[in-house]
């Protein structure tokens, strides 16, 4: 395992100065034309994702078929992922929330409110994205994979509109966001769980 | 079955449009075993079956007297992969493939990684996509090398080579099976590589197995008998493999030409190559 992350990590860390520079160049724009507290969101986001292109470049140099080969299970391999993918939504997060904190500090608008719904939006649109493309990264072709990309999110508005039109029959919305996000992390925590414990056992039967 | 490496035994596996069908050879300890046929003749499926990358119908695969389930970690270990094309992350080094395999394959033995890439002059610290074909596949063999593998299982690992790079890689597979417990399974369709190295041959056709036979019986026993239509109702059926007509000579295989011979001194014999063997076998008749 060690391994096959150390692998991913090579991999990531050739483009990691593209992705700082965005980050960089994002989040003194979302700083300076709306809320820097965005800043959490946009490098989970980023840094995540990168953990899933990682699996269309090993379809593309042969190196899932390769892998499948070395004395690791395919399970373990796809594995893999899954940690890469938590680990770089954590350390998105805590960068963006240094960042933010800091800014918000100069700016003087710092408040816990805003840190934690951002904080449960950054899981969010990492998680329940990366629950849904990840075992679309391994199912479709890697030329299809922008497909994964898309219905990821789409299935990601989905599921928080639809998460929030259910609690709106019962509490008031606009009084309760904090609540509603927290709900929808929870959601977006348990789908996570559940696409890692299945993607894996679904994955490793199909043949390569 | 202590004797053997890779016992492959009715391995089937059925597409829509293609069927591997009972497939069974092995791979003796201490030789090298080609695996020839044509492009879709079921070569990679063979390969892909054995080293479970697809799932198999039916039949067993015994790698070093361990089957199915019990081809763990241990065994893969022992395992070299060698695949056509480039195997490994095109922006890693070789120096960074060393740090991803020492912590992937327990018995990955770096000094000799380092050696071995010394002695094939490729450069550590370039990235892979820098490579050219011929230095990625020695990169490859030398990553299947560096594990104490005591089977290498290669699939095209020749092809798209210019002849010296072949010739390279064909010197290190006979040093590697000078040690007598180390075999090796390379499938190819350049037949000529394995008439160089090769210990035993399988040919395989339409996702059947033609023969399994040893080179130096296919080299010193099979013939070609080239003659006229009047020579070619002469001989006898039973004696006849297979034949083609090319334009006005007739192409007649035989599994014994000493005999054939001497029971057709006028006609002409030559020794087959594995090449015509394989195209005769594809493209010939059976009378």
């Amino acid at each position: 395992m060690k391994g096959l992350l150390l692998k991913d990590f090579y991999i990531m860390r050739d483009s990691s100065l593209i992705m700082v520079l965005t980050l960089v160049i994002v989040g003194v724009g979302l700083a300076v034309l709306s809320s820097p507290w965005l800043l959490i969101s946009v490098a989970a986001v980023s840094l995540s994702t990168a953990a899933v292109t990682t699996i269309s470049n090993d379809k593309i140099t042969q190196w899932d078929k390769f892998s499948a080969t070395l004395p690791v299970s395919r399970t373990q391999i796809i594995s893999s992922k899954y940690h890469m993918y938590v680990l770089l939504g954590i350390l998105g997060i805590v960068l963006g929330a240094i960042i933010s904190i800091s800014v918000s500090v100069l700016n003087h608008s710092f408040d816990v409110n805003s840190l934690l719904m951002n904080s449960c939006l950054a899981v969010i649109i990492s998680l329940l994205p990366g629950s849904v493309n990840i075992p679309l990264s391994y199912l479709l072709d890697a030329e299809k994979s922008v497909v994964g990309l898309i219905l990821s999110y789409v299935v990601t508005a989905g599921a928080f509109t639809g998460v929030r039109f259910l609690l709106s029959h019962f509490i008031d919305m606009e009084e309760n966001m904090l609540l509603l996000y927290g709900i929808v992390t929870a959601f977006s925590v348990i789908a996570y769980l559940f696409s890692w414990l299945t993607c894996p056992k679904m994955v490793s039967h199909k043949d390569m | 079955m202590k004797d053997n490496a890779l016992i492959v035994n009715s391995l089937t596996k059925k597409y829509h449009d293609f069927v591997l069908d009972g497939v069974s050879f092995s791979v003796p300890l201490g030789t090298i075993v080609g695996l020839i046929g044509e492009n879709g003749a079921g070569k990679s499926t063979t390969i892909n079956a054995i080293l479970g990358l697809i799932k198999k119908d039916s039949g067993t695969i015994s790698i070093m007297g361990k089957q199915n389930q019990e081809i763990d970690n241990a065994v893969r270990n022992q395992i070299g992969v060698v695949f056509d094309g480039s195997n490994f992350p095109e922006g890693l080094s070789p120096k960074k493939l060393n740090n991803v395999f020492k912590n992937i394959y327990s018995t990955w033995d770096e000094n000799g990684y380092f050696t071995l890439l010394k002695k094939l002059t490729l450069p550590a610290e370039k990235k892979v996509k820098e490579f050219s074909k011929g230095m990625k596949m020695k990169l490859s063999i030398a990553v299947a090398l560096s594990h104490q593998s005591k089977l290498l299982i290669l699939d095209e690992a020749t092809s798209g080579l210019d002849p010296v790079a072949r010739d390279d890689i064909l010197d290190m597979f006979l040093d590697f099976v000078q040690d007598e417990s180390n075999s090796i399974l390379v499938s190819s369709h350049i037949t000529s590589d394995l008439e160089k190295v090769a210990d035993y041959i399988v040919f395989i056709h339409n996702g059947k197995v033609v023969f399994s036979k040893s080179k130096d019986e296919l080299r010193y026993k099979y013939g070609i008998i080239k003659c006229g239509a009047a020579q070619f109702e002469a001989i006898d059926k039973p004696d006849i493999i297979t034949y083609r007509k090319q334009d006005y000579e007739w192409q007649v295989l035989v599994n014994d030409k000493d005999s054939a011979k001497k029971k057709y001194p006028k006609a002409v014999i030559d020794p087959a190559t594995i090449d015509e063997i394989m195209l005769l076998y594809v493209k010939g008749e059976t009378k």
